[in-house]
């Protein structure tokens, strides 16, 4: 097992929509382009990380606890790419892909969840096939609420993506 | 009423691309995370289909901002002064421009279906900022659940706030 000892590159929104209108002889154009890229260098600084952590995975509608730090429940033997237990004190980034083709995702409702969501008993909903990207420079701090819930909307299995980058505790 | 948007083309998109590092003894082993989840949009009803674009800058303090995304009431049209008005959600970009404060979305009656209830939110600190992305046919179904509520923690939020879907004039 060796610690990172570095962390670089980006992150990014992009939004880029032609959206038109036919007027008579003329057509009329909205023209919506956002591009939010963000930088992200190794440390505990803003616009910095220090762990990264990806899966593919499946869970059934019972859900599974992904346990981010050391906080309330201890820690949850989630190792990153090099072995290492990661210890996220500052969420930065968080990525969540539902892969499967019919089902639902429910993303939190546990308690000690992460402040994304806003109490115990709330969730997020990710349909068939749909994703939910977050990204913060300045980050989220953890403390004991370090938990991201994931469960099937239904009694089946379901698939899926996850990435999150952040600082260590 | 203003003439319908006739074409709206696109991309939107999700690209995370990172690589740690770390040393051990003789070398440095790498891990290299490259994600590009990018949508193309095309004109029309279908998976990967939309047909109207909402996108507004919004102030929003301790009171709340209501967005109904079914009728687009009231006010809220899109660059040719339509009612921003859909059956299916197909993306929504939402980001706090706000220094200190923090943008609550939801927790309010007949919340759009990204929360399982009503009462539930989700947070965006300050800077943060949030794509969801749902290409499917049926999108995200907003034939019942209708309101995209914003609310500040204090002060006033500027919030950048884009989503396009299914026309639900059409």
């Amino acid at each position: 097992m060796a610690t990172g000892t570095d962390l670089v590159g980006s992150s990014m929104i992009s939004i880029n929509l032609s959206y038109k209108n036919v007027v008579h002889d003329s057509i009329r154009s909205d023209m919506l382009a956002v591009s939010e890229s963000q930088a992200w260098a190794f440390g505990d600084g803003t616009n910095e990380i220090e762990t990264v952590w990806h899966d593919t995975r499946s869970t059934d509608n019972t859900g599974e606890s992904l346990i981010i730090n050391t906080g309330a429940t201890g820690n949850g033997g989630m190792v990153d790419a090099f072995g290492n237990t990661i210890t996220i004190g500052v969420l930065k980034m968080l990525y969540i892909k539902n892969t499967h083709a019919t089902l639902s995702l429910v993303i939190g409702a546990v308690a000690n969840g992460i402040n994304l969501i806003g109490g115990t008993t709330d969730s997020i909903l990710i349909g068939p096939g749909a994703s939910i990207f977050w990204q913060d420079p300045v980050g989220m701090t953890l403390g004991d609420e370090d938990i991201i819930k994931i469960a099937c909307s239904t009694a089946a299995t379901v698939t899926y993506s996850i990435a999150m980058a952040g600082e260590d505790l | 009423m203003a003439n319908a948007g006739t074409d709206l083309v696109g991309v939107t998109a999700i690209k995370i691309n990172l690589t740690a590092k770390a040393a051990i003894d003789l070398s440095t082993t790498k891990d290299v995370l490259t994600i590009d989840e990018s949508n193309s949009w095309t004109f029309g009803h279908a998976a990967n289909g939309m047909e109207m674009l909402f996108h507004d800058q919004i102030s929003v303090t301790t009171d709340g901002v209501t967005i109904n995304v079914r009728t687009g009431a009231t006010g809220r049209v899109d660059g040719f002064g339509n009612a921003a008005a859909l059956d299916y959600l197909k993306f929504l970009y939402i980001k706090n421009t706000h220094a200190t404060s923090t943008l609550m979305i939801g927790g309010t009656a007949n919340t759009i279906p990204i929360l399982s209830g009503d009462t539930d939110t989700l947070d965006l600190p300050p800077g943060a900022s949030l794509l969801i992305q749902a290409p499917s046919n049926a999108g995200i179904d907003v034939s019942t659940g209708v309101t995209l509520f914003l609310d500040a923690s204090a002060g006033t939020i500027l919030a950048d706030v884009a989503y396009g879907g299914d026309d639900s004039t059409a």
